[in-house]
């Protein structure tokens, strides 16, 4: 398992400042997909029983039917808690000087990507539809310099804090970045 | 005529092919999920109900009569009598 206190590349002074998922209110449809997965058989059960009462006295029809049923429950049951797990290990990792973007795709593909918060140049957060104005979730864009792809923060709960957040502490990596580069290099001159 | 058993077996082999994805998906999240107590408890709801479905159907299996068959036309003729 992943420990906060021990993150890949990790500097001794680094310090974790926020972990992110998504809402748990993107959960829901996978919710109403379990509730739905769960009462098909027994509503095809009750079905049967109110139709064809004296189906149940055919035992080896009864035995097929259990069979298939309890696979189908059991592959559900699965399928629901691989998309669970695709939910819990996307996580967005803010530390005072990096962000860490971890993505799982499907159960055999994952992403981890870095950005190094002194690079951040512009941050925008969104919140778009009803659902989300309601519960106050939705994206946050990181721009970087010199490149044309952004660090998407998806789902996010309060993205609006979560971008004045990275802004601010950017912005304070920024200085420190430019104040180690003048140690070491000095002052450029200005007649060059 | 289909031998009741035959079903036993197909069951028993995507029961395998179950168990081995469910291995699998629990290998995934306990190696990449963050230290918490989230990544345990759905892990365990997830084994608990799993594996009570299969103990229910273990119980019902044991009281079936393995040397039955099954007939198809027998059923479909029986249940939808026009046929």
């Amino acid at each position: 398992m992943m420990n906060l206190k021990n993150l890949p590349g990790q500097a001794p002074d680094e310090n974790v400042v926020k972990v992110l998922r998504r809402h748990w209110l993107t959960l829901l449809p996978l919710g109403f997909s379990l509730l739905f997965i769960l009462l098909l058989p027994i509503a095809i059960a009750i079905v049967i029983e109110i139709i064809k009462p004296d189906l149940y006295s055919n035992q080896a029809l009864t035995t097929l039917l259990v069979l298939g049923g309890s696979i189908f429950l059991l592959f559900a049951w699965l399928f629901l808690y691989q998309n669970y797990i695709d939910y819990y290990l996307d996580i967005w990792i803010v530390t005072d000087r990096r962000i860490l973007n971890i993505e799982q795709h499907g159960l055999f593909g994952r992403t981890v990507s870095e950005l190094r918060l002194y690079r951040v140049q512009d941050v925008t957060s969104e919140v778009r539809g009803f659902w989300k104005t309601m519960f106050d979730y939705g994206e946050v864009y990181i721009q970087t310099a010199g490149e044309e792809q952004r660090f998407i923060f998806e789902d996010i709960p309060h993205p609006n804090d979560a971008a004045k957040l990275i802004l601010e502490m950017s912005e304070v990596q920024r200085k420190k970045h430019l104040e180690e580069a003048v140690e070491e290099f000095g002052m450029p001159d200005k007649k060059s | 005529m289909i031998p009741l058993s035959i079903f036993l077996i197909i069951w028993l082999v995507l029961l395998l092919a179950y168990v081995a994805l469910a291995f699998i998906s629990i290998v995934q999240m306990m190696r990449f999920a963050l230290v918490g107590k989230m990544a345990y408890f759905s892990t365990f709801i997830f084994l608990s109900v799993a594996a009570i479905i299969i103990l229910i159907v273990s119980i019902y299996l044991t009281t079936v009569d393995w040397t039955l068959n099954l007939s198809f036309g027998e059923i479909i003729t029986q249940q939808i009598p026009i046929l």
